[in-house]
């Protein structure tokens, strides 16, 4: 028999930790709520006929939040065999609330009491059989994140769904019972008779989606509505609140009866952490010197060593095995290059190989150790619980400049991918906050921006140890001022929306999990190397190699090549932002197919792999057409300016609107064109260099500063 | 008689060359494949709020 065992619970009390472990997936797991917001399937481990359901965390079955619908409509119209609760054991009161509604629906209900670690590490005792007791089902429990217990978790899933019927022990005052039993007698006697209790609770509610989900006459609505009424009145208070405190009534008396806590009142360890890490005046700092860490040694320190080996060594001339010197082994540019020679392959494909292939996705790659490093810093961070607090730190000052806390989650998946980012914003309800979030979620850099941070922190600055950080804060800087700027303007003029978020206890990541999700990115950032950047370095090599010259078609001088003269066409519109020549305008360029490829384009561009091969430090040629000021103005701009294609086609998908994605686009693009000026003229101005491009960067800088201070339209915020 | 020289003399280059063509229509037909693999709206919860993106500017 085919059993469905649907996963439900609180948000953030294991789900997907728990689906992760039954089916062997390796579906995104983050220590916040809301990371789950559809539902996703799974076939348990050895186990064919048994489908796992992990559902989107939900507080209630009211249909209050989108995901509070999906998994409302999953268990009520679908009614899997078996349901198991998840809850969270470090919190059983609010996560009692979910399973009295479980319990109502006819479903065996399986309780699963997870983070039983942290229960017996605090000296905490939870009577599971007496639990079991009260609430009419199987109560058993589990540590997900350490795998004990899970499978017996879901054996008794299995044997409850072939065997057991739960039946709620949970009743309601007397009144409430009496208004229950008319309803039923009523409407619902048509009812199979274990789903007829859940069906009356909602009508008493008067949950209009059940309303008109079963079609109830209004001659019968009139007639249930004078019981409710009668009800109301007589425990002086509306149905749904009525339902709401008896259910909490019940949990208090369930709690008092099978939890034992050692430390009643004393502040966890998470608690004490938070009082740090979330304090009004530090909470900036460390979030600062956090991400200046995180950045710092990812990119300029033990990430640079890493990256100077893959350069110098992998797609460089070669390396000594272990520092021994006797032993040296060639980079790949020499083997292949050996090799090509060898079979008398043509010059011209040795070119496409070499210079274009090689060059252009080794540059890329050359990044991957530094990326891999700040992948284990995030992952680290999300996992742990840390990342929850930056939302709730950031929306203190978010909501100043006009933008929610809400806003920050997307940000922080936007820190691997744009495009999960953009995504992630569907949770934001207000449509004017949604779209403010699409349109600031990839000014964070992304992993595919990194290997642009370190190429201009490493070639151009000499690893200075602020470059790599300040890229992080040039983000976040940006989406502030785009909060002052687009909340002064009718469009997205209004209240910002509230931001509630359920901070979730510390915990320490298992060493697994970081390096599961380290894994997981960089092998997609090398998936991506391989496909779409390496067909853009063809590309880039043949119309780098390939022109007119005297008249005819042919491999030519890379100065008279086509991308040289396309290049020099939209050059000028570069020269204000200090990097006018064609070869950076087209690597910014390239960058809107895919932002690894500004550096695979400059790695071709400028030789990566003669230099390599030649033994001569690798991206001097990069860095003599730079000075510092324009290589930063260079990078800023390619930080904010429109994303990569797969971004610019997620925008177009959540804007569903031609016109808002065009305004996305161009919002984006002329905000890096603004911020890039403003850097390189400022720049300039200190070196004694002032022009007409200066004054209109002092222009923009006086604009930006009155727009900070005006007050929002009244009439903007009354709409 | 030509043409078979001319296959000798380029042999490495023809080797390569397909080598080359296999690979990169691999990569085409890979990213083709991904793409494919998106389920649409129809499978999206949220594919209804979409619509609330429908006002004009």
């Amino acid at each position: 028999m085919a059993i469905r065992i649907a996963l439900a619970g609180n948000p953030n009390a294991g789900k997907t930790t728990l689906f992760n472990a039954l089916t062997g997936s390796n579906q995104f797991v983050g220590n916040w709520p809301g990371v789950t917001v559809e539902k996703k399937e799974g076939r348990l481990k050895g186990r064919k006929d048994i489908t796992i359901i992990d559902l989107p965390g939900i507080y209630s079955l009211s249909p209050y939040t989108l995901e509070e619908v999906v998994s409302r409509n999953f268990l009520v119209d679908e009614r899997p065999e078996v349901i198991l609760n998840l809850i969270d054991g470090t919190n059983l009161e609010r996560n009692l609330y979910l399973t009295t509604q479980l319990t109502e629906l006819g479903i065996p209900v399986v309780v699963v009491i997870n983070m039983l670690d942290i229960l017996e590490k605090n000296g905490d005792k939870v009577d599971t059989e007496r639990l079991a007791k009260e609430l009419g089902c199987t109560v058993t429990a589990i540590s997900a994140l350490k795998s004990t217990g899970i499978t017996e978790a879901a054996e008794t899933a299995i044997n409850a769904a072939l065997n057991t019927k739960t039946i709620p022990r949970h009743s309601f005052s007397g009144t409430v019972e009496h208004t229950l039993a008319h309803i039923e007698e009523a409407v619902l006697h048509d009812f199979p008779e274990e789903q007829q209790r859940w069906f009356a609770i909602k009508l008493f509610e008067r949950d209009e989606k059940i309303i008109s989900k079963l079609q109830i006459s209004e001659e019968r609505i009139n007639h249930i509505e004078t019981d409710i009424k009668r009800c109301e009145a007589e425990l002086d208070d509306d149905s749904e609140s009525v339902i709401t405190a008896e259910r909490y009534s019940y949990i208090d008396s369930i709690i008092k009866d099978c939890v034992k806590i050692k430390n009643k009142g004393r502040l966890s360890i998470s608690d004490k952490i938070d009082k740090v890490v979330t304090n009004r005046l530090l909470a900036l700092p460390i979030f600062a010197a956090i991400m200046f860490v995180v950045y710092f040694v990812s990119v300029t320190t033990v990430g640079a060593l890493a990256t100077d080996w893959a350069n110098d060594g992998l797609f460089g001339e070669g390396w000594h095995l272990f520092g021994i010197e006797s032993v040296f082994i060639p980079g790949i540019p020499v083997i292949l290059g050996d090799w090509l020679t060898a079979v008398n392959c043509a010059d011209w494909l040795q070119g496409l190989i070499l210079d274009g292939i090689v060059a252009g996705v080794g540059a890329v790659l050359g990044f991957v150790p530094q990326m891999f490093i700040l992948f284990m810093f995030l992952a680290f961070l999300e996992a742990c619980g840390y990342m929850a607090r930056i939302a709730f730190i950031m929306d203190r000052i978010f909501r100043r400049f006009g933008l929610s806390g809400r806003s920050f989650i997307p940000i922080l998946i936007g820190t691997g991918c744009g495009v999960p980012g953009i995504m992630a914003s569907r949770t934001i309800e207000s449509p004017r906050d949604r779209r403010m979030t699409i349109m600031t979620t990839t000014f964070i850099p992304c992993s595919a921006k990194l290997p642009v941070i370190a190429l201009i922190s490493g070639a151009l600055f000499g690893g200075a140890w602020w470059v790599a950080p300040s890229a992080y804060f040039v983000g976040i800087a940006a989406i502030i001022c785009s909060g002052v700027i687009l909340k002064k303007t009718r469009l997205f003029a209004g209240d910002v929306s509230p931001f509630v978020m359920e901070l979730p206890a510390y915990h320490m990541p298992t060493v697994v999990n970081i390096l599961r999700s380290m894994w997981e990115r960089g092998w997609s950032f090398i998936k991506k190397a391989g496909t779409i950047v390496l067909l853009a370095t063809v590309v880039i090599w043949f119309a780098s190699s390939f022109g007119w010259a005297d008249g005819k078609f042919g491999m030519v001088d890379m100065a008279d090549s086509m991308l040289a003269v396309a290049g020099s066409a939209i050059a000028w519109i570069f020269i204000p932002l200090g990097w006018g020549n064609w070869q950076s305008s087209v690597a910014a360029l390239t960058g809107l197919l895919a932002k690894e490829n500004v550096v695979g384009t400059f790695g071709i561009l400028y030789g990566f792999a003669e230099v390599a091969e030649d033994g001569a430090e690798i991206w001097t040629r990069f860095a003599d057409s730079f000075t510092v000021v324009s290589a930063y103005s260079f990078l800023v701009f390619n930080l904010l300016c429109a994303p990569c294609a797969a971004a610019m086609g997620a925008i177009r998908r959540e804007m569903n609107s031609a016109r808002w994605f065009w305004f996305a686009i161009g919002y984006q693009c002329l905000f890096a064109y603004a911020a890039a000026l403003c850097v390189y003229q400022v720049g300039q101005m200190f070196s004694g260099s002032f022009g007409i491009a200066g004054a209109f960067a002092v222009l923009l800088i006086a604009g930006f500063i009155c727009l900070l201070f005006r007050p929002a339209k009244e009439v903007s915020l009354a709409k | 008689m030509n043409f078979i020289s001319f296959i000798i003399e380029n042999i490495g280059t023809i080797l390569v060359g397909l080598i080359v063509a296999v690979i990169l229509a691999a990569v085409i037909a890979k990213m083709f494949r991904d793409k494919k693999k998106c389920r649409g709206c129809g499978s999206c919860p949220y594919a209804p709020r979409c619509n609330e993106s429908h006002e004009k500017l």
